[in-house]
């Protein structure tokens, strides 16, 4: 068995019309003992001036943790022990990748001009929000999958040509709301699952600007899902590159768009 | 390529809610639900497809408070869970809720919990009318559209015009940037 993997991200239109850069980040690696990918969505609201290196921390945070794991660790450790440790020792990378981002680059001026006094009142007591970004990180490794969610990137595992979220989402928050990496109990909605690598053919990570045209997960299958993995069993990867681009660009709802792909083939 | 031809455009739901006591009579809400029918039909709204949705009496069939919350709530469930919203992000929804009642929040507590619980319900934009001058009635709409929501007060000769601002300014004002969930957000909506 083989493994691929995928990652494409494109700045959406309405990001280029209001001057915004592109918030989402991904990222895959690929090495002999594991693939890795990683897909972050960093908050579009006024006060998160710097989520675009949030979200770019996050992936790292992710590709740094799970390049340390090894799977001694997952066999020798206790299922929720190594979860919880996953959890905290992302939360403190990230944490340390944007404090160090700070520290060198205080809030400028024309960074704050557009935010109100109770908005750089609340950046200046807590800095860490103007980063706030969503993560989602999957590994395949020896026999096994780990995949780490925080917020509305949408985690989902691939089975004969559909996709199924690999969490439970159905209590999710919705409309444009988020948990988040600048939560102060983020740790408490970090969502670990070791399974595993033959529940799951594939991981499909991506972003909200990616899969919210299609409103339903039905819809996403029929239209996105399946015509895509069909195109990528015979090798046509730049396929999806435009689609991407052309969803960001005019066709999707303006948002940033991001996808991350890991899939097993002969 | 296929996968761009199942894109849906984003839909603004808008739900109207009519909960009144029989002092306003059927014919009244039926005029209510047609002016604005027709003031969203004049709209130029051909960027925004939008779904109008009443919430009252002849829809419900039935005239407790608790039964239009319940509505209300089964409307805001995600479409996976059987509901009528979108699973991923959206616009978020307008919901105004009209009424002249005063039902105190004992009577429909269960069922306001759990529309509360509807994260689209918490996402959405939130109004109360208040028609009349019973202060109690803004009590409960308060309580219904919690501290985040509006409340406005009017009279039956003036709602129309009231209705068709408000909703004008859900389509002027499109912004829909994502904000990280604030724990404050609980202790605000979660008492009454």
């Amino acid at each position: 068995m083989m493994i691929k993997t995928i990652n494409f991200s494109a700045q959406g239109y309405s990001h280029v019309d209001n001057n915004k850069p592109c918030q989402d980040y991904s990222l895959s690696y690929q090495d002999n003992e594991r693939a890795i990918i990683a897909v972050a969505d960093g908050h579009g609201g006024a006060t998160y001036i710097r989520s675009q290196f949030g979200s770019k921390y996050a992936c790292e945070a992710i590709l740094d943790e799970f390049r340390e794991l090894d799977v001694s660790q997952i066999k020798k450790n206790k299922k929720s022990e190594l979860e919880d440790k996953i959890k905290i020792s992302l939360l403190c990378r990230w944490n340390e990748y944007i404090e160090k981002h700070f520290a060198q680059n205080k809030f400028r001026k024309k960074e704050l001009e557009k935010l109100d006094e109770d908005q750089i009142f609340g950046l200046k007591t807590n800095f860490t929000k103007a980063y706030g970004t969503t993560m989602a990180g999957a590994m395949q490794i020896g026999k096994y999958y780990l995949i780490v969610s925080l917020g509305d990137t949408e985690v989902m595992g691939i089975n004969s040509k559909t996709a199924s979220p690999i969490f439970d989402t159905s209590d999710d928050p919705a409309g444009n709301i988020t948990y988040s990496l600048c939560q102060e109990d983020a740790f408490r909605y970090i969502r670990v699952k070791i399974c595993k690598k033959n529940e799951y053919k594939g991981i499909l990570l991506c972003t909200d600007g990616l899969c919210g045209p299609y409103h339903d997960y039905k819809n996403f299958n029929e239209s996105f899902v399946k015509p895509t993995l069909i195109s990528l069993s015979k090798g046509n990867d730049s396929e999806l590159e435009q689609i991407i681009k052309t969803l960001a660009s005019r066709a999707g709802n303006g948002d940033d768009v991001s996808i991350g792909l890991l899939i097993q083939h002969k | 390529m296929k996968q761009l031809e199942g894109i849906k455009q984003e839909i603004q739901h808008l739900l109207i809610a009519i909960d009144t006591s029989k002092r306003i009579s059927s014919q009244i809400i039926e005029n209510i639900r047609k002016n604005l029918t027709n003031y969203l039909n004049s709209l130029s709204v051909k960027d925004s497809k939008y779904r109008l949705v009443f919430f009252d009496r002849s829809s419900i069939k039935d005239t407790r408070t608790s039964s239009f919350l319940l509505a209300m709530s089964d409307y805001l469930n995600k479409e996976s869970n059987g509901g009528q919203m979108p699973d991923f992000r959206n616009r978020p929804p307008l919901i105004v809720y009209l009424s002249d009642k005063t039902t105190q929040f004992p009577f429909f507590k269960i069922q306001l919990n759990q529309l509360r619980n509807r994260w689209w319900f918490r996402a959405s934009n939130k109004f109360g009318i208040a028609i009349g001058d019973n202060p109690n009635t803004s009590i409960m709409l308060r309580t219904i559209v919690t501290n985040k929501g509006k409340i406005l007060r009017t009279n039956l000769y003036e709602l129309d015009s009231l209705l068709n601002m408000i909703v004008k300014m859900t389509f002027v004002n499109k912004n829909q940037t994502r904000k990280c969930l604030d724990s404050y957000l609980f202790i605000s909506e979660g008492g009454t």
